[in-house]
């Protein structure tokens, strides 16, 4: 099986900020409760900028990371832990859907296009080029 | 010297144009298909999106509220080299996608036919009498570059999206 897997710095990014954030003011405030004061100190920054990164890897991982594994029947859409798996020969629709600030994903649609009976592909995501991804799909539908 | 479009490059060219939001002021087209069945025909293209846009934070408020989210879609279907379609076919097609948009609950769809050539005249002529209200019909010879719509609203609008 053919695996394709890249890193989202977007959502990376999303997980770091959220964290670092959670952390400076967790620790702030635990600061100002015990002390009554704010402590500013480099090292303490770097502590929180490591523990940070290292929590928020972790919860990326869990939560967004994206891994495409496919061959000429059936292929796997892991996100994070979710996993689906199918074969090609279930879908009968493909479409590229623009969902904006960049991001395109392959729709594949079991039976009706105007239901919301489809698996979403991240083709920005695992920085795929749209129309050839389309079009190496739409082939192995068709077989 | 005048550079002749191909068909292929035409095609590509709408599908980016459409999804770039060349059609932003009528809807936003989000989705695109290619070789689309629909009863016995195959369209190499079909795009379709929404009246209601997907702005940021206030715009969006704003559409939300104020914009009614109408489904709506556009239809490739070319027009072989050496042959004429047929008024018959012609109609046929737009029975189908009619029925599709009833269906579907699709307010308007545009039907786009390129051609590598000149249509003959039977079409031309009932195009241009055509006032089919919710379904914008356009010929468009790509050696000479000429845009024929039939006589609607939503078919004289496509020549503000088709730019060659």
């Amino acid at each position: 099986m053919k695996k394709i897997s890249k890193i989202n710095f977007g959502d990376l990014g999303k997980s770091f900020s959220i964290f670092f954030i959670l952390i400076v003011t967790l620790r702030i405030i635990t600061n100002f409760l015990f002390t009554k004061i704010i402590i500013v100190e480099w090292w303490i920054l770097t502590i929180e900028l490591i523990l940070a990164a290292i929590v928020s890897y972790l919860y990326y991982r869990l939560k967004y990371h994206p891994t495409f594994s496919y061959d000429k029947e059936s292929f796997i859409l892991e996100i994070g832990k979710e996993k689906i798996s199918s074969k090609w020969k279930d879908f009968k629709f493909i479409s590229l859907y623009y969902s904006g600030l960049g991001k395109t994903s392959l729709r594949l649609y079991i039976n009706d296009i105007y239901k919301d009976d489809y698996i979403e592909i991240s083709v920005s995501d695992l920085r795929l080029n749209p129309k050839d991804f389309r079009s190496e799909v739409s082939k192995l539908i068709s077989n | 010297m005048k550079r002749v479009i191909d068909l292929r490059d035409f095609i590509d060219k709408i599908e980016n144009q459409l999804i770039k939001g060349r059609g932003k002021w009528i809807a936003e087209f989000n989705e695109s298909f290619i070789n689309y069945p629909l009863d016995n025909f195959v369209f190499p293209l079909v795009v379709r999106g929404q009246t209601r846009s997907k702005g940021f934070l206030l715009s969006r408020l704003f559409a939300y509220l104020a914009m009614p989210n109408y489904l709506v879609s556009c239809f490739v279907y070319p027009s072989e080299i050496n042959s004429y379609i047929k008024k018959e076919k012609l109609e046929i097609l737009l029975r189908e996608i009619s029925k599709m948009m009833k269906k579907n609950n699709v307010k308007w769809s545009w039907l786009i036919i390129p051609k590598e050539g000149e249509f003959n005249q039977r079409i031309i002529k009932w195009v241009e009498k055509n006032d089919l209200s919710n379904i914008g019909i356009a010929l468009v010879d790509l050696n000479t570059k000429n845009i024929l719509t039939n006589n609607s609203v939503i078919g004289r609008k496509i020549k503000t999206i088709l730019k060659f």
